[in-house]
């Protein structure tokens, strides 16, 4: 058998491979190759090789680079990035997560932290912040659709909070966009567009805004403190726009502070005071009622104190609220804060809510009912000995009627109509539905205080058929039938509604854009936006992003896991050249 | 229809990717990355789809015929090995051609597991990454300690005493403990503090692996002097269908593993699966480790396809991740008809290209062919991650020689993926880091 | 077993303590120890035991210049010095490497019927134990007599070829010479001492779930022993002879093998999901569909050893010896 030379020993012939002393007979073996020190130079380089490396880079400072730089070969670069925080954050406390967006000159990039370094950043107190400065290091995750930062300790973040400066609201304009400001106002309402989104509208003497409380702030901070209407606040807050108006959003719930001083909002004016420049300013007022009067959408009615008159605007749903609302008569005193506006050339104060009319008891005798300016048919109406309001006029028998035959004259009467609802549409103040009874078609306007009373609404869809007994009333020359209760709409026969068929994944395509679509599958990936998640679904046919906003997933959040199966219903949508849905409905079968 | 179209561009790269995988060292993930920097600077390079099919073709291709230069371009000298590796042997027993054969019908085997599970990929793997999303520190863990403590001893039989004999024993263990230290350091370096310029990160760990895997094996094919007997080209192989399935079936074990799992290789899969199906003959080791590494390269790279699972595994799915998303079940099956196409062509090069290789080792003195391999690493490096790329390789190499100098194994210098990874995971990295002063 | 049958096996075992589960998901590395466990009686063996035993009778022949007859007088010498003084000998037989995938085989046998030892010099090997064709050569074989009781022991050769050669213990045990084959192996390592001292020191060290796992991890390596030809001292200090094992497998057979790393893998795969926050998997189609083919396999393994093993009739000394040389022979190892 053959072998090279040294790798057998002179001495006793035994095969001894790479060893440099026989270990049959203890002899030297000369090597071709110094493998005996090759081996010692190999391991003492590579020990010093790794100590040069470890000191040479360990005194070098982490590399910076813009965001508008990150692209697909720079994954998994480890960056240090600086900027600003321009969103979130958003925290998820089971997955120990918190992600927020960092922008720059060059672009916009979302950071994440999870498990430890999410403990860390919240036990310094280093939550990064809508508006903070920020200098983060990390890692790049570089994928075709999103790019992420991931934060891989609290030490190597640095933030500076933003300084807040003191602005009335009116002045708060696209160039505040990102600023930390400070407002004084009082809390005109408080209210819950979804689950985890808490708006409380301040208003001050300038105007209104509405101020964002994410609930990630107080799972991160701790609750809002306790604010009630009309409660007198400061408020903190980085000024965003949601639809083009202003909002602040809290970075944090102790930016919010109670204030010992009543009625920040708007400071008592004279009548006479009040002109064209103040429009759109919000202004109190007192004075006397000198005449009320109905209209279709409401009440006017003209104040007057010793310096001049005004009108003053109710719509029907801030009368309705109005507690003494039937006190609203001629010689009542009132105070009202509310907006200015010009209509016709004419100044009308506007409250927009009932808490900010305050009235007293009227002294004078010299009433006059609110459909004085209305016609009545008299020769025709029964006795009022029933009718529960006795500021009404009595009113005839409603009479059944075809659309057809229904016109502008018939203003005033009281009508029964039995029709098909043919669309629905919704308005700030209640609902619109055309309905058609094969004669023609009219406006069925139910108010939201009826609307909040009717037991059957959902019903009330396309194809649903109504019987009605309303006021005919003509508005921007259309007519209309209003009801004044609840029981005044009747479902005669509910819509039929079409069996949804439930579709395959891989066949929902553009073709489908804007339409409803039902699908089942399961959910392979969840990931978190800003406003909701991205659940992916995917059966035998395909895979396909539903958007779920964070009304529709907070029910049922606890249920959402990959692996779950659902049933979706929603819009076909495009978003970012991707097709996806956008979530009405998900259920569990 | 429209996905017939792409079947020109996976022939393509498979026939790139044959005459690339003859270049000993040379990865099918660097010549991936040269496509990948064109398709992201040059906007109308190739479609996206396109450029997936041709990366699907190279890979396949690969896959199958890197072990052209793996078998006839590494062989050892007996003054400096103790331990000869099976595809040596048959180098050496002039059987070349043979193990390069069974290599190959290890890899078609894998091509038709691959093809077989596809349909069940995704509920499969969607419940057990679901299951295990949380653990995967801890079973990372759990095999580097199987690696560093089922590593069997070199040596150890002679000494006059017990603990001179224990020393000898555990010289090379304790060496093979060292080098997934030393390389588990490189690896933290890379990870936080890597010299390779910024815009290449994506390229981090090719210097790495180069100075690991690749340059240490050149430098021993050029000082060696070993002389390859005449090659015989066999025409009927020595494995029966019975060996064959078993070769297969603990491959695809190893394999599938290693190409789910995240960090784990394909070595390391096959390592794992040959200890658990018991494996001792030569035939059945060849046959497994031909559809291992099949399977662990292609099967990472389908993953990648998988509808909705979006899952990144390996150096080729995780460059493309960056630039291109597949949509659909539809390119997914292409992507398996793909493979199953491109698998059989890559298997019929493989037995071409096999006597080419027999030729050439026997014309040319294969120290050339490592001189001009090392040269091309270097530069590859040098190309790809400039001077701060060949200081990593310069680092790397003696920890990747010292397992071919001591005895211990090889795959240990895995450290460079395994620590740092499994640390991450732990939540210890950056704290990791922070005692070696890179944060 | 192999040594990733033992190994899974302890992190199996891990698995069933539902806080180490979840602290697992939390970050910690605590069900490792189940896998230290599972893998340590064998670690210690092959890693320490082995190179710790002193011979007293040291076998290491020349390859060139084999003498057998000087061998097998050696060996009975020393069987009866055992008989004549009662003290134990260590007889350790050397291998000759002459290359590095080439061995030269010799193989003793100890001829209890007759009153023998026997040895003999083999063909070459490589490190598959495949031999090199025609290189057996014609050698005079080497006869001595033994002069002491004898228990009956393994009956045919033991060869000596690859990587380390058996070690045997030669004891006066029975008023007769008893000889252990590989003794190092399988005795404080693999006895209910050594579960209880790991499970101790994880304990203290980690907590008592820790000790738990670690101690109980050892336990299914030893008990897994159990289930071959050659069992282990179970009650190491207070015994000294290992047991015999419920020779149901070899240690190297595969299937038995393939079915416990993969029974274990579901497992361990099936513990992780109950003791998540949210399981998935049903228990019923696990276990009842996808886990099948494991015990069918394992039922077909089992009958056709039966069969096997009827024909064959192989004497239980050499199962064990059989079992031992296949736990010392290393798995080809890259």
């Amino acid at each position: 058998m053959q072998h090279q030379v040294g790798a057998t020993c002179p001495s006793c012939g035994r095969f001894v491979g790479p060893m440099e002393k026989c270990p049959y007979c203890g002899a030297e073996i000369k090597k071709r190759l110094p493998l005996k020190y090759l081996r010692l130079a190999c391991l003492v380089l590579a020990i010093l090789g790794i100590a040069i490396l470890v000191y040479a880079v360990s005194g070098a400072a982490t590399r910076t680079t813009t965001i508008g730089n990150i692209g697909a070969t720079m994954n998994y670069a480890y960056v240090r990035l600086e900027g600003t925080v321009t969103r979130g954050p958003s925290y998820n406390p089971d997955q120990q997560s918190l992600r927020f967006y960092i922008s720059d000159q060059s672009g916009e990039i979302q950071a994440a932290s999870l498990g430890e370094v999410t403990e860390q950043l919240i036990a310094q107190n280093k939550i990064p912040t809508i508006g903070d400065k920020i200098t983060a290091e990390g890692t790049l995750r570089v994928r075709d659709d999103f790019t992420t930062l991931n934060l891989s300790t609290a030490d190597k973040l640095q933030l500076v909070p933003p300084t807040a400066s003191e602005i009335a609201i009116q002045d708060i304009g696209a160039d505040d966009e990102l600023r930390l400001v400070s407002v004084r106002g009082d809390v005109r309402e408080i209210r819950q567009p979804y689950q985890g989104l808490t708006l409380i509208t301040l208003g001050d003497a300038s105007g209104e805004l509405d101020v964002a409380v994410n609930a990630d702030i107080e799972k991160l901070y701790g609750a809002l403190p306790s604010v009630e209407l009309g409660d007198s606040v400061q408020v903190q807050g980085i000024v965003t726009f949601f639809r083009d108006s202003p909002q602040l959003l809290l970075r944090n719930p102790s930016d919010l502070q109670k204030l010992d001083i009543d009625n920040t909002a708007a400071t008592v004016n004279k009548i006479g005071d009040l002109d064209a420049s103040r429009v759109n300013q919000r202004v109190q007022v007192s004075g006397q009622v000198e005449r009320v009067a109905k209209f279709s959408q409401g009440m006017r009615a003209v104040i007057a104190d010793d310096s001049g008159e005004i009108t003053l605007v109710l719509w029907k749903n801030i009368y309705d609220e109005i507690p003494n609302a039937s006190e609203l008569q001629k010689g009542a005193n009132i105070t009202v804060l509310g907006k200015l506006s010009e209509y016709r050339g004419e100044l009308e104060i506007v409250p927009n809510r009932a808490s900010d009319v305050k009235i007293s008891a009227a002294l004078a005798q010299n009433i006059e009912t609110p459909q004085a300016n209305q016609t009545a048919a008299p020769n025709t109406t029964p006795e009022p000995t029933n009718t529960p309001r006795p500021t009404r006029e009595p009113t005839a028998a409603p009479v059944a009627r075809t659309i057809a035959s229904l016109t502008q004259a018939d203003k005033d009467a009281r009508v029964i109509v039995q029709a098909k609802i043919t669309r629905a549409s919704e308005f700030s103040q209640g609902m619109r539905y055309t309905l058609d009874d094969g004669t023609g078609k009219i406006i069925l306007l139910i108010w939201s205080d009826v609307l909040a009373k009717l037991s059957n609404r959902n019903a009330l869809i396309a194809g649903a058929e109504v019987r009605v007994t309303g006021k005919l009333d003509v508005f921007n020359d259309t007519l209309e039938v209003i009801p004044e209760n609840a029981k005044d709409v009747e479902l005669v026969a509910a819509a039929v509604i079409p069996t949804v068929v439930v579709r395959t994944i891989g066949s929902i395509s553009t073709d489908d854009l804007d339409q409803n679509v039902s699908i089942q599958g399961t959910i392979s990936e969840l990931q978190d936006f800003s406003a909701g998640k991205y659940v992916t679904l995917q059966d035998d046919s395909g895979t396909i992003r539903v958007t779920v906003f964070k009304q529709i997933f907070a029910p049922i959040q606890d249920k959402l896991a990959i692996g779950a199966q659902v049933s979706v219903r929603g819009k076909v949508n495009v978003f970012r050249g991707n097709l996806e849905i956008v979530a009405d409905e998900i259920t569990f079968p | 229809m429209e996905y017939l179209a792409l079947v020109p561009y996976a022939i393509a790269g498979t026939l790139l990717a044959s005459i690339l995988a003859l270049i000993p060292a040379l990865h099918v993930y660097n010549i991936a990355g040269i496509f990948i920097l064109l398709a992201v600077s040059a906007q109308n390079f190739m479609g996206s789809n396109e450029l997936a099919m041709l990366l699907v073709g190279m890979i396949v291709g690969y896959a199958m015929l890197n072990t052209i230069s793996a078998i006839f371009l590494g062989a050892p000298d007996d003054s400096t090995i103790f331990i000869v590796l099976p595809g040596q042997k048959y180098l050496l027993m002039s059987r070349g051609y043979e193990a390069t054969v069974l290599t190959g019908i290890g890899a078609l085997g894998g091509v038709l597991i691959l093809i077989v599970l596809s349909p069940f990929a995704s509920t499969i793997l969607g419940t057990i990454r679901a299951i295990m999303l949380p653990h995967l520190h801890w079973i990372l863990g759990v095999i580097i300690v199987y690696m560093l403590m089922a590593e069997w001893p070199k040596g150890g039989d002679r000494g006059a005493t017990g603990l001179a004999r224990l020393w000898d024993a555990w010289k090379g263990l304790g060496i093979g403990i060292l080098t997934f230290i030393l390389s588990g350091i490189l690896g933290i370096v890379l990870m936080y503090k890597s010299p390779v310029p910024l815009e290449m990160s994506f390229q981090n760990l090719l210097p790495a692996f180069v100075g690991l895997f690749a340059v240490p094996w050149v430098l021993e094919n050029i000082l060696s002097g070993t002389e390859i007997p005449k090659q015989h080209i066999a025409t009927t192989f020595d494995a029966p269908p019975s060996m064959i399935a078993r070769g297969i079936f603990s491959g695809a074990l190893g394999g599938l593993f290693a190409a789910f799992f995240p960090v784990v290789t394909g070595g390391v899969g096959g390592y794992l699966a040959g200890h658990a199906t018991a494996q001792r003959d030569d035939r059945v080791f060849i046959i497994s480790q031909g559809a291992s590494k099949f399977l662990y390269y292609v099967g990472a790279f389908l993953l990648f396809f998988l509808p909705a699972a979006r899952i990144t595994k390996g150096g080729m799915a995780g460059m493309l991740a960056t630039i291109y998303t597949p949509e659909g079940a539809g390119l997914y099956y292409t992507t398996v008809a793909m493979i199953a196409l491109c698998g059989v062509l890559a298997f019929l090069l493989l037995l071409g290209y096999a006597r080419v290789a027999v030729w050439l080792v026997q014309k040319v003195n294969y120290r050339y062919i490592s001189f001009v391999t090392l040269f091309l690493l270097v530069a590859l490096v040098y190309f790809f991650t400039g001077i701060g790329g060949i200081a990593i390789m310069l680092v790397a190499t003696p920890i990747g020689w010292l397992p071919v100098l001591w005895g211990s194994r090889r795959m240990n210098c895995l450290g460079v993926l395994l620590v740092p990874i499994t640390l991450n995971l732990a939540g210890l990295g950056p704290t990791v880091a922070q005692w070696l002063g890179l944060l | 077993m192999k040594g990733i049958s033992h190994f899974i096996t302890g992190v199996a075992v891990g698995t069933f303590f539902p806080d180490a589960v979840q602290a697992a998901a939390a970050g910690s590395f605590v069900l490792v120890l189940g896998g230290i466990g599972g893998i340590l009686p064998d670690f210690l063996d092959f890693r320490f035991a082995r190179f710790l035993e002193e011979p007293d009778i040291l076998i290491d022949p020349h390859p060139a210049e084999f003498e057998a007859q000087k061998i097998a007088n050696e060996i009975a010498a020393g069987i009866d010095r055992v008989g004549e003084t009662r003290k134990k000998l260590i007889l350790k037989c050397n291998t000759m490497r002459l290359g590095p995938d080439w061995w030269q085989q010799y193989s003793l046998k100890f001829d209890t019927k007759n009153g023998y030892v026997i040895v003999k010099l083999g063909p070459i090997v490589n490190t598959s134990q495949i031999p090199l064709p025609e290189s057996e050569r014609i050698w005079p074989e080497g006869r001595a007599k033994i002069h002491v009781p004898l228990l009956p022991t393994y009956g045919e050769f033991t060869t000596v070829d690859i990587f380390s050669g058996p070690s045997f213990a030669i004891e006066w045990r029975n008023e007769r010479v008893e000889i252990d084959f590989i003794p190092w192996h399988r005795q404080y390592s693999h006895s209910f001492f050594m579960a209880l001292l790991f499970g101790l020191v994880c304990g203290l060290l980690f907590g008592v779930t820790a000790g738990l796992i670690g101690g109980l991890a050892v336990l299914a390596h030893v008990l897994e022993d159990q289930l071959g030809y050659l069992g282990s001292n179970l009650l190491w200090p207070l015994t000294k002879v290992r047991s015999t094992g419920l020779k149901l497998i070899h240690a190297t057979d595969a299937i038995p093998n393939f079915f416990t790393v993969g029974t274990s893998v579901y497992i361990i795969l099936f513990n992780l999901d109950r003791f998540s926050a949210q399981p998935i998997l049903d228990p019923i189609f696990f276990w009842g569909v996808l886990w099948l083919p494991f015990p069918i396999i394992l039922a077909y393994f089992f009958y056709n050893k039966i069969v096997t093993d009827r024909a064959k009739r192989v004497s239980l000394l050499e199962q064990q010896e059989a079992d031992l040389i296949a736990e010392t022979q290393e798995v080809v190892d890259a």
